[in-house]
């Protein structure tokens, strides 16, 4: 990213908030394993340790079955932020390796690329994971991360398309040609740098879509499943005590809503740090 | 004798590190101090040339005089037009000034027109902008104006966007906005330095034209001697912020004194029909 | 005795919403090694679109263009490559002809990687001669474009032209963006470089002035056909057709 943005964006204090929220998630998600008190998976009493309150012992509460609700939404931010920053990666790189090569290849790439974007736009992308599980099963976290990240990958082809054409009618990009350089390497040395920030936009706003997408499969039942623990199937876990047990879904909404809209601001921010540099 | 316009101890500072590209984005960074102690005078109807490299400032003497300069960018001293202290005027007063009795012309027309309006309605709306209330009156004198300034072709060219005219008549079209209203003063910032040189030459004779025509004051900036040899009958030298020659044209150009004058003055090329090559 | 650069005959046409444009419309020159051909015109003549279909940059509709006898517009892959270090182009907008996410040094160092004419250290040390070459200093490598300023940023494309040690460069409108003083500066190096590495240049400009000093002959264009074309002093001190002589009165005269 062009030295000019970064530094915006490091001055920018929602921005560094946003990014600090984001790490602090990441973070526990990577440490659950040595900072979980409990074994999330793990029911003590299902008698007498069912739906206990926050307290010293279970800073965030038993769910139905006596197990820790924070061990739980630790293990439960690995798989869901897991799956959502696999999903968004995925969708990053396909978007722009698709987007490129329309741009950059054009003629048949192009026509193809931009049907089927076309096409695809208009698929709701929600339905379509229902309809694959009801066909196929539930799906492990990895089946969700290709399904998600494969489906989310239109608007990043789109835009980096839409920017790489762009750019292709630059002098530097010309200049480039007339020294020999081959497409391959006008599109690594020249064209991606210069759409990189574009694509991080998209990519924290993809991380804000799936995030939740997630969450709902898992509430559904269709996402990820016990005992695995993720944000949406604690959620579906206390779908039952929703009146009782506001600890069951006052956590796992937060937690959801604090990550998208991190990734949200962050996006914002980002895409302020470029308006500024963006050349005539 | 009281001037028309009248510049006294002049000074732009980039108070702070102004984001992004400044004005005059040279080596590392922005300056800190655009204009140093600017003073001169000029009369009512005469011709100025205000000649300096990219970085001397020019610009940001121009966009002062209209109180047009970006933010951050913050002007010290006088500059009395008409008697009154244009940097103490207040927003509503210096609009009003804008286009009645002082205009601007820049380089780049494109930037300047709106891209979603067709020419003709943006000549006219200088006039309704200012007060008059007739739509249709305000339309005739917009077709005569782009008709004056040697647009050919006006009433086509008046119902077309910017993009669909030439770079030449784009700058006839800011021309005819920035005359519309009759000004006393016109400054016209490098108005042909994006032109073909036949189209420049068409240009600044529409200029001088429109000068002689209606004794209107001409402030003239360019980095070109040349440009402003045959329409200014003075002109300053501004170099690194700072005035460094104030003269008669012709005297600049036969006996420069700072070697930045002498610079300029090898610069231009000396080339013409026979005759009249130096 | 056959030229550096032959043009026969040459179509270049674009789309357009009205049918197609023709911007060179069966033009012809030669050049000869060693000259300078200044190609003077205004916008829309076509001398862009000549300038690029002879680096191949645009795909001409007709014709022909022979560099060194070679027939260019037969070339393709590799033989393509290897030909393009033999002719290369500077362009007029120094903001938008460097990459700005790029040193000096990276940009400068593209060709020579690309034609593997020397690596690492020994590539390095090229690019310190070639921006001392040009009027830059080898701590220059370093910086990014928007730390120059224009003048500068047309000295590190020559430079880039110049790594792949061509023998003809297209100059395209080099010098029409640039302040006068350091046009003349600018101007000023080309001639001095066409001296000490024997180029032939192809310089394309708008404004005659700026041609007299450097031109060895100059070539008129209108409207996608070559109306004229003279040795320099004749253009200038006996213009054959008014379209030439109309370019000249457009010079801004200087009375003193």
């Amino acid at each position: 990213m062009a030295a000019r943005t970064w530094n915006r964006l490091l001055h920018d204090r929602p921005a560094r908030v946003a990014a600090a929220v984001l790490a602090g998630a990441a973070l526990a998600a990577l440490l659950a394993p040595l900072i979980s008190p409990f074994d999330p998976a793990l029911q003590p009493d299902p008698v007498a340790l069912r739906l206990v309150a926050p307290s010293w012992q279970h800073p965030l509460g038993t769910d139905p079955y006596s197990r820790d609700v924070l061990s739980r939404m630790l293990h439960g931010a690995r798989i869901s932020l897991g799956v959502a920053a696999g999903a968004m990666l995925l969708s990053a790189t396909l978007g722009t390796a698709l987007g490129a090569l329309a741009a950059v290849v054009g003629g048949w790439a192009d026509a193809v690329v931009s049907g089927l974007v076309d096409i695809l736009i208009a698929v709701p992308r929600l339905l379509i994971i229902v309809a694959l599980v009801a066909t196929f099963g539930a799906l492990s976290p990895w089946w969700l991360v290709v399904l998600l990240g494969g489906s989310g990958w239109l608007t990043t082809a789109r835009i980096v398309r839409a920017e790489l054409r762009d750019h292709l009618h630059r002098e530097y990009v010309l200049a480039a040609r007339a020294l020999g350089a081959t497409d391959w390497r006008i599109t690594w040395q020249h064209l991606l740098p210069a759409v990189a920030p574009q694509v991080a936009v998209a990519a924290a706003l993809a991380l804000a879509a799936v995030i939740p997408l997630e969450a709902a499969l898992s509430f559904v039942g269709l996402g990820v499943q016990p005992p695995l623990a993720s944000w949406g199937n604690i959620l579906l876990d206390g779908a039952d005590y929703l009146t009782s047990a506001w600890w069951l879904v006052v956590f796992p909404v937060a937690a959801i809503t604090c990550t998208v809209g991190a990734a949200l601001i962050l996006a914002d921010r980002l895409r302020a740090a470029i308006g500024g540099e963006r050349a005539p | 004798m009281t001037s028309l316009l009248s510049v006294d101890a002049l000074r732009i500072d980039a108070p702070n590190d102004v984001p992004g590209d400044a004005a005059s984005d040279v080596r590392n960074g922005t300056r800190r101090t655009i204009l140093h102690d600017i003073s001169f005078d000029m009369a009512a109807g005469e011709t100025v040339g205000i000649v300096g490299e990219s970085g001397s400032g020019k610009t940001s003497l121009a966009l002062a005089l209209m109180g047009l300069l970006p933010h951050g960018l913050r002007a010290t001293g006088r500059v009395t037009f008409e008697g009154r202290d244009l940097l103490t005027l207040d927003d509503r007063t210096r609009r009003d000034l804008r286009g009645r009795r002082m205009a601007m012309v820049f380089q780049e027309p494109f930037t300047a027109l709106n891209p979603r309006q067709r020419v003709g309605a943006q000549v006219a709306e200088m006039a309704t902008a200012h007060g008059q209330r007739d739509g249709r009156r305000a339309r005739l004198d917009a077709m005569a104006m782009l008709e004056r300034v040697g647009l050919a072709e006006p009433e086509d060219r008046a119902q077309r966007y910017p993009h669909q005219l030439s770079g030449g008549e784009r700058q006839r079209v800011l021309l005819a906005m920035a005359l519309l209203l009759a000004p006393v003063l016109l400054i016209a910032d490098e108005p042909t330095s994006a032109l073909d040189v036949t189209v420049q030459a068409q240009v600044l004779e529409v200029l001088r034209d429109c000068q002689r025509e209606r004794g209107m004051a001409l402030l003239l900036v360019s980095h070109d001697l040349g440009v402003v040899a045959g329409t200014c009958h003075r002109t300053i030298v501004l170099h690194e912020g700072r005035i460094v020659e104030n003269a008669a044209t012709r005297e600049i150009f036969t006996a420069p004194r700072h070697p930045q004058a002498a610079a300029l003055v090898a610069a231009v090329p000396r080339t013409g029909p026979p005759g009249t090559r130096a | 005795m056959s030229a550096l650069l032959s043009v026969r005959d040459l179509v270049v046409e674009y789309p357009s919403p009205c049918g197609r444009v023709r911007a060179v419309d069966g033009l012809s020159l030669e050049i000869n090694r060693g000259e300078t051909l200044a190609l003077v015109g205004e916008s829309g003549c076509g001398k862009t679109s000549l300038g690029r279909a002879i680096v191949r940059l645009v795909r001409p509709t007709a014709g022909e263009i022979r560099f060194d006898g070679t027939d260019l517009l037969a070339l393709s892959g590799e033989p393509l490559r290897r030909m393009r270090r033999r002719a290369q182009v500077v362009f007029q907008d120094p903001k938008a002809s460097l990459d700005p996410r790029m040193s000096a040094g990276r940009i400068i160092r593209e060709g020579i990687d690309i034609h593997h004419l020397a690596t690492g250290a020994e590539a390095d040390a090229r690019v310190g001669r070639l921006l001392g070459e040009v009027g830059l200093s080898r701590s220059d490598a370093g910086r990014l474009p928007h730390e120059f300023s224009g003048g500068e940023r047309q000295r590190i494309a020559i430079a880039r032209a110049l790594a792949v040690e061509p023998e003809f460069l297209v100059l395209d409108e080099a010098v029409s963006a640039l302040d006068v003083i350091v046009r003349a500066q600018i101007l000023g190096l080309l001639a001095a470089l066409q001296a000490e590495r024997a180029l032939t240049y192809l310089f394309i400009a708008h404004d005659l002035s700026v041609v007299e000093r450097i031109a060895t002959r100059v070539a008129v264009m209108q409207r996608g056909r070559i109306v004229e074309c003279a040795p320099t002093r004749q253009i200038f001190d006996a213009p054959a057709v008014a379209y030439t002589q109309s370019l000249l009165a457009a010079i801004p005269r200087v009375p003193w």
